[in-house]
């Protein structure tokens, strides 16, 4: 890449030591920079603890945090791909019926009740794989045929849903024997779940690649812009197609997990989530319109939903009205995010 | 004269039965500035995607130092060291500046972005045209001017090691100051050797800045003059049409 380095031409005299201290304060600068809104966010989170742990004493426990964060966890990992998804001005429908699908077939490639062959490792790699061609499925035919991607994976949501029903029959509920399987997810580890290790590593990769990687910068430039990214040589299809990659492998783990939270799975496995995971993406303040946003805001819109949820039930507020409570909620938080850029925000794209 | 930096001859271009380009002979010198001008319609922003590699032309000949090239594509003209800076600049607005001009051309170090190079290699491209309108190089671009953003697109094709830059009406949406910035900084571009093209309608900037005057008329060049040696009048009888061929595609 050394050829692309400018070759002054004229008579030009760069103070080089100028030069290096303008690329440290860069630095310093960059990380702080966009702080303003996880700021605000975690503003919020700190008055819902207050408010819950005030209401009920159980709230602010170690046991009870540790339950939030295995709860989260899984809107966590589909969060990171949703908003790789969402960063380049595209949806993915399709998580619910990925996760059925790899669910499913994880649950009868492993020891369970309806006996069967334990595969071994192939009960894992099997429903990624699925997962991966699932999404593939979604980034090709979303660049290439040129349908919205809200249509397409609309579209492969209820096709994984129809995979998981096959998978499924009509036999009885399958459940692990395995208890090592059953129990990974919430068992503690350095004082968290396992499964919480997990999504806070993928938050961590998926923030490093988006800051430090081409892939990261080109998300950013094809949200912005994809006509402007293909004049300047992204490889625009190439960065869709890995993008819908990477969320399909991410509801096939989530498939993956959310049955051995379960003990087992049916096809019904992956409902609620992806209306758990896009308003947290929304709410952490990636944009709907591309171009804008972070893994590290899910996590923290994540991290509040979750905290919402958990604090309603502990606070004994009815499951009735819980539910249109967490909307409105929702509602408010949402307009609340939008509300600086409430001028220029395109939702549909 | 030198040796032309750029040399179209009798290049052609239709669309279906519409001949836009019929057989244009131009050229571009290195460190000089030359204007494309024309009515609407000429075929000026035709000529200008045959030598961005857009729209490749149908038939003449395009040499580009001395040699006969091909122009296919907009990335092989770029290889080449010919750039376009397109009246909407194709800058994306949620980067910052050194983003923008190292653009699907980011260095890496081990792998990942080596933002302090890219930074001090934009700095020094900047400084080469004396730039003193940008604060900072981590500036947003939506958070620039006009010309500023004119200046940033402009320093991307310093930064890409442009032999030829085409600037495609690069005063058209700025104020009188920005106007004045933009063409020094034009200005400066040929000074540091490299051939410029604008394509311009504002004949009071054409004249400021430029060395040379091309005039099209509906698919033709109908004149090649030294700015030195016209007047607005002329160029403008030769861009309605009401002076014809003269001294050029003898």
């Amino acid at each position: 890449m050394t050829n692309t380095l400018a070759k002054p031409t004229g008579n030009v005299s760069v103070d080089t030591s100028e030069l290096s201290s303008a690329g440290l304060t860069r630095t310093r600068r960059n990380i702080l920079s966009g702080i303003g809104e996880p700021v605000a966010l975690l503003g919020a989170l700190v008055v819902l603890i207050a408010i819950f742990s005030a209401l009920n004493p159980r709230f602010a426990t170690i046991t009870n945090l540790q339950n939030v964060l295995n709860q989260a966890s899984l809107p966590i990992i589909i969060g990171v791909g949703a908003t790789l998804v969402i960063l380049i001005g595209s949806i993915d429908l399709s998580v619910e019926g990925v996760m059925a699908a790899s669910g499913v077939a994880f649950v009868l490639m492993s020891a369970n009740t309806r006996g069967g062959q334990d595969m071994g490792i192939w009960a894992f790699i099997v429903p990624l794989a699925l997962g991966i061609v699932l999404g593939a499925a979604n980034g090709l035919i979303y660049t290439l045929l040129k349908v919205p991607s809200f249509i397409v994976t609309l579209g492969m949501w209820f096709i994984g849903f129809g995979i998981a029903t096959i998978l499924y029959g009509t036999d009885a509920y399958p459940e692990l024997t395995n208890e090592t399987l059953t129990q990974w997810a919430a068992k503690i580890e350095l004082g968290l779940p396992n499964v919480f290790w997990l999504a806070a590593a993928l938050v961590i990769v998926a923030a490093l690649v988006l800051r430090y990687t081409r892939f990261g910068r080109a998300a950013l430039a094809i949200g912005n812009n994809e006509d402007i990214a293909r004049a300047n040589g992204m490889p625009v299809r190439k960065h869709k197609v890995t993008t819908f990659i990477i969320a399909g492998a991410l509801s096939g783990l989530a498939g993956i997990l959310a049955t051995m939270q379960m003990g087992g799975t049916s096809n019904h496995i992956g409902e609620g989530y992806l209306f758990l995971t896009l308003p947290a993406v929304v709410i952490g303040g990636t944009a709907l319109s591309g171009g804008k946003g972070g893994v590290l805001r899910t996590f923290l819109g994540v991290i509040l939903l979750t905290v919402l949820n958990n604090g309603l039930v502990l606070a004994g507020v009815s499951p009735n009205f819980q539910s249109a409570l967490s909307g409105a909620i929702l509602v408010v938080a949402i307009v609340a995010a939008a509300w600086s850029q409430r001028g220029r925000l395109r939702i549909a794209k | 004269m030198a040796e032309p930096l750029i040399r179209l001859q009798q290049v052609t271009k239709s669309f279906g039965p519409v001949d836009v380009l019929k057989g244009v002979d131009f050229e571009a010198y290195a460190g000089k500035v030359t204007a494309l001008v024309g009515d609407n319609g000429a075929g000026k922003s035709t000529l200008i995607k045959g030598l961005s590699g857009v729209q490749p032309y149908d038939g003449g000949v395009v040499s580009f130092e001395g040699r006969e090239v091909h122009l296919t594509n907009p990335r092989q003209a770029s290889s080449l060291g010919i750039e376009v800076v397109y009246q909407d600049l194709a800058l994306c607005e949620n980067l910052d500046i050194v983003q923008n001009m190292f653009l699907g051309r980011e260095e890496l170090k081990q792998g990942t972005l080596d933002e302090a190079a890219m930074e001090f290699s934009a700095i020094k491209a900047l400084q080469s045209l004396s730039v003193r309108t940008v604060k900072s190089v981590r500036q947003k671009v939506s958070s620039l001017s006009g010309g500023q953003r004119q200046t940033v697109a402009i320093g991307r094709t310093v930064l890409r090691n442009a032999k030829l830059v085409i600037l495609d009406e690069p005063t058209a949406a700025l104020g009188v100051a920005q106007t004045e910035q933009v063409l020094n900084l034009v200005r400066r571009l040929a000074d540091n050797g490299l051939g410029v093209i604008i394509i311009s309608h504002n004949l009071a900037d054409v004249f400021q800045v430029c060395d040379y005057i091309s005039v099209l008329y509906l698919g033709n060049m109908v004149a090649r003059l030294e700015t030195v040696k016209t007047t607005r009048d002329e160029v403008v009888a030769y861009i309605t049409g009401t002076k014809v061929l003269e001294g050029v595609n003898e």
